[in-house]
């Protein structure tokens, strides 16, 4: 790849770097794992780059690649049986951190409960849900209709209701 | 909590994950990125030593066949079941290879995630194929080699060859009859045990993504 091809690539991952923090945060949970996550995404997106079509939207390309490789990563993990931390430990330093008080750590505390109770693809469709993506846009990424978005969409809204 | 609550957290969390700068991208900007870990590249080397093991049972048997037509019934049948074995495996890790070059994570999730689903369960019955013909295959690979040298190892030793069916035919009746006794049994956790046993509880494992996959596909 030239300079420039690398240039370009380092300026649209720096712009989009929040999607990669947010796949490895909804997928992790312990710190070691989030650093090892984050390696992987970043270099499977600079591995795909060339094949990258312009034409089409990046972050959709983004959300695809990182969201598969957080899947793979979350099945090979729980294969291997790694870093199975209480899930309040995991997320300690991130609730903590600068925290806005008690009740927006206990909101964040059980939005997690929450993503983590969910199976990896359906994590997938609530962050992309909670980032507010068009259906259209969360169908391209997990490759499934429109209408069964929107009947998914419509069963998480009722879960988190039921649920939180 | 309302789902606007929900939104509200997840805005928060995403301020708070700005602020955090621990997590490190910067590994694609060196020269790392080519030796980086990549799960599927011990599958994909493994699968090329394996089909290499595929084409010596193939070239094993060749060498046999090139000896001409005038050869013992035995040898030959032997050679045959050692070509078609050395077919099999090469097939198969073949198989699991162009699975392996079919991966594009840029394609959607469903689709990637089904196709790694599919991979890991060739990539297991792959090495079934290649293992357990072993319970008679050492014998036959002892007959194809005396058979190239000339000799005639059922004729000469005929105990070896009924101490290897010996072994060998009750070690695979065995194994596909406890398999399936276990299963009618009544016995969840014994048939989910003796199938991780024979089958290792990676292709339950796979199947079950697989299942998994076309349950959020189509429900």
């Amino acid at each position: 790849m030239t300079t420039d091809a690398r240039d370009a690539f380092g300026t649209l991952l720096q712009r989009h770097r929040g999607i990669v923090f947010k796949v490895v945060n909804t997928y992790t949970r312990h710190p070691d794992d989030r650093d090892e996550l984050a390696q992987e995404i970043a270099a499977q997106l600079w591995r795909a780059y060339p094949g990258y079509d312009p034409t089409r939207t990046f972050t959709t390309w983004m959300y695809r690649i990182a969201l598969n490789v957080a899947i793979s990563f979350v099945r090979s993990s729980a294969q291997r049986g790694r870093h199975d931390v209480p899930l309040d430990e995991g997320l300690h330093d991130l609730a903590d951190a600068n925290a806005d008080g008690p009740e927006a750590s206990e909101q964040l505390r059980a939005l997690h409960r929450f993503i983590h109770a969910q199976e990896p693809l359906n994590r997938a469709l609530l962050m992309l849900y909670l980032e507010d993506r068009s259906h259209r846009e969360i169908s391209d990424v997990l490759g499934i209709s429109e209408t069964n978005v929107a009947t998914k969409i419509s069963r998480l809204r009722q879960r988190i209701g039921n649920e939180l | 909590m309302e789902t606007d609550e929900l939104k509200v957290a997840w805005l928060d969390l995403d301020k708070r994950l700005a602020q955090s700068d621990r997590i490190n991208l910067a590994l694609y900007k060196d020269s790392k990125v080519d030796k980086a870990r990549t799960s599927l590249r011990p599958l994909f080397w493994g699968q090329v030593l394996q089909m290499l093991f595929g084409i010596a049972f193939i070239a094993l048997a060749s060498l046999l066949w090139m000896q001409g037509p005038t050869m013992p019934a035995s040898v030959l049948v032997v050679g045959i079941f050692v070509h078609v074995y050395g077919i099999a495996v090469t097939a198969m890790s073949g198989m699991t290879l162009g699975l392996i070059r079919g991966i594009d994570y840029a394609a959607s999730v469903v689709a990637i995630q089904k196709q790694l689903a599919r991979l890991r369960r060739a990539y297991i019955i792959s090495g079934m194929v290649a293992g357990l013909p072993w319970w008679l295959l050492w014998v036959a690979v002892l007959i194809v080699l005396a058979g190239l040298g000339g000799g005639d190892l059922v004729a000469k030793a005929p105990a070896l060859l009924w101490i290897a069916l010996g072994i060998g035919i009750p070690g695979l009746l065995g194994t596909w009859w406890f398999h399936r006794w276990s299963h009618i049994s009544a016995r969840p956790k014994l048939a989910k045990a003796v199938h991780d046993s024979l089958t290792g509880s990676s292709l339950r494992k796979a199947q079950r993504v697989l299942d998994e996959i076309e349950q959020f596909r189509t429900e």
